[in-house]
């Protein structure tokens, strides 16, 4: 077989049905985890305050595993301002201010066929000038400070900021977070957010599907 | 070369296994001392000469770093990366085994089980604990798992920078696949929390994944077999960038004709009880990076069929370091990307002293001796064929 349209015939369609459907093979511990029995917990992040945790400052260790289990929710997003203006057509600049890559790649896998961020109107771009969003993975490295600021400033109003990943949302074990730096409409908590969990915070954001 | 305390140590040979201390004025005679600081040389200076800023923060990079590109029109005349953009400087002198650790699964979290591993067997030597066959061969599956994902992640990207688009979605498609299934044995796509001291922090079953990793090496032949046919996939990767310099470590060195891959040479974890073929080609070229990388992940998938066919269960156990422990080692471990070294020092059970080099530290002069004279459309693949993450760039203190 030599032949890619063919190839692409007999694999099929591969593409989620979520938001519609189900989201399929979630990653346990991207998840909220809940308390299942007691037990003191030793959070590296102080993340557990009682019997709940804050998912901003998680970063999904594991070392509460003796004493809570994660919930397998997807929806963990705090989205403080949606735009509905941008509900056919929503595009994301994404920016690394210092991140460890697993963020920046969870974000590229809605790219790829499985979730297909294109078949729901939102689209990466390549230039601030030409974005609706900024989408900041990671701490706020001392040196992206500067880059930060200029990158939002160059994005056209209206816009929204996202902080993608526990870094970006409370800066964790390394550093600032982005939340300290810009005003953050939407928060997306996990070390690292499952790519399903991105994507509700993104159609969320956009104000739904079109 | 690394630096222990005001002591210089020179790690020589091309298995890297003779490490001789040494001085400053020695060392700045090895042409990648300066590289192995991140400095890459002074601004070039010429008629018609300019230069221009790429980064760093632009759409074609997944992530922060810049590059002053020398050139007086097409041609890359000099390139000095600048990568510490988005450098976290990470403090883990002073903290305990279990709070470093945290650190190191997330200094490059492509690479988080190699980093993870490698730190864990240095304190494992210095604590004299054994570690039991199960784990050992369990911490084998882990790395051969990143190594598959981060390979299809790498052929990907070159697919992509050659707007192959179905043999992109499909690679992508089977990353993601690869992805799920760590996640589906192991409970996080990128091993978090998964590893310990001498043990692992929850029960894992690989019950069925040498299956599953089976077939998706089937699928991956045949993907791959059709991009190798594209003639506009090969020329863009034949005679871009060549690389040979014999310091440089992991496919780029064996894509360069050098047999050496730590997996044999290091004897940290059990790769003698399993086999597999170290990966080489002559050209040192982008092409031949990717070819490496391919044939690597089928052995990758046959190493994890031999494990998974007799190992099944692994139960959690934890083993809480003795706080009064001291001493030094060292560990080098066969990350996708390449050798990676870590030596440490616990005084009192916390780390007093850290060196570590990353493959992307030693490898990132290759690319930018090999990039000279290409063109600034072979920038991608001269980049993406190399396996770079800017993240093992920055600083651990």
């Amino acid at each position: 077989m030599k032949n890619w349209f063919v190839y692409g015939i007999k694999k099929g369609v591969v593409t989620t049905k979520y938001p519609s459907g189900k989201a399929e093979d979630v990653a346990a511990w991207s998840t909220k985890p809940v308390r299942v029995s007691g037990g003191q917990v030793d959070c590296p992040t102080s993340a557990i305050c009682g019997g709940d945790v804050n998912m901003a400052k998680c970063i999904c260790c594991g070392r509460c595993s003796d004493s809570f289990a994660p919930n397998d929710v997807v929806e963990l997003a705090e989205v403080r301002m949606n735009n509905s203006s941008f509900k056919r057509s929503f595009h994301i600049y994404i920016l690394d201010a210092g991140s460890c890559g697993a963020c920046n790649l969870e974000v590229q896998a809605l790219g790829n066929p499985l979730y297909d961020l294109n078949r729901l109107g939102i689209f990466f771009t390549n230039t601030p000038r030409h974005a609706d969003a900024l989408l900041v993975v990671g701490v706020v490295a001392d040196a992206m400070r500067d880059v930060l600021v200029e990158t939002y400033e160059a994005i056209p109003e209206p816009k929204l900021v996202f902080a993608v990943g526990s870094c970006a949302s409370s800066g964790t074990l390394f550093g600032l977070s982005v939340t300290k730096v810009l005003k953050t409409d939407i928060i997306v908590p996990g070390c690292p957010p499952n790519p399903y969990t991105i994507l509700d915070a993104l159609i969320r954001a956009k104000g739904g599907v079109k | 070369m690394f630096q222990e305390g005001d002591k210089y140590y020179a790690v020589k040979g091309l298995d890297k296994t003779i490490i001789e201390e040494t001085g400053v004025t020695q060392l700045e005679k090895y042409e990648n001392f300066h590289a192995l600081k991140l400095e890459f040389g002074s601004e070039l200076k010429g008629t018609e000469v300019f230069c221009f800023t790429y980064g760093p923060t632009a759409g074609g990079l997944t992530e922060s770093i810049g590059f002053d590109v020398y050139t007086y029109g097409e041609r890359i005349l000099r390139v000095i990366p600048k990568p510490l953009y988005k450098n976290r400087n990470i403090k883990i002198s002073g903290l305990n085994v279990s709070d470093a650790l945290l650190r190191f699964e997330r200094y490059n979290a492509v690479f988080s089980s190699s980093y993870s591993i490698a730190f864990l067997r240095c304190a494992e030597r210095i604590v004299g604990l054994d570690v039991e066959q199960d784990v050992q061969l369990l911490r084998i599956v882990m790395l051969e798992l990143e190594r598959i994902s981060h390979h299809l992640y790498v052929l990907g990207r070159l697919s992509e920078a050659a707007s192959q688009n179905v043999a992109t979605a499909n690679l992508f498609a089977l990353r993601e696949t690869v992805l799920r299934l760590i996640s589906k044995h192991f409970g996080h796509r990128y091993f978090f929390g998964i590893n310990g001291l001498a043990a692992i922090s929850r029960d894992v079953d690989v019950g069925g994944l040498g299956n599953e990793i089976k077939s998706l090496s089937r699928e991956f032949m045949v993907l791959w077999d059709m991009l190798s046919e594209s003639r506009i996939f090969v020329d863009r990767l034949q005679t871009t960038c060549i690389a040979k310099q014999p310091w440089m470590v992991g496919p780029a060195l064996r894509a360069a004709g050098h047999n050496h891959d730590t997996r044999e040479s290091d004897h940290s974890l059990p790769y003698k009880d399993v086999y597999f073929e170290v990966q080489t080609h002559g050209d040192g070229d982008s092409l031949g990076r990717a070819i490496v990388r391919a044939n690597e992940l089928l052995e990758s998938a046959q190493i994890i069929q031999q494990i998974t066919d007799k190992l099944k269960l692994v139960k959690k156990r934890r083993i809480i370091l003795d706080a009064s422990c001291d001493g030094g080692a060292i560990c080098r471990l066969e990350s996708p990307s390449g050798d990676l070294l870590i030596l440490i020092k616990l005084s009192g059970g916390k780390l007093s002293n850290i060196y570590l080099r990353s493959p992307s530290k030693a490898n990132l002069l290759g690319f930018v001796n090999g990039i000279s004279s290409n063109v600034f459309t072979d920038f991608h693949f001269a980049w993406e064929s190399f396996g770079f993450w800017v993240s093992e760039l920055g600083d651990i203190l």
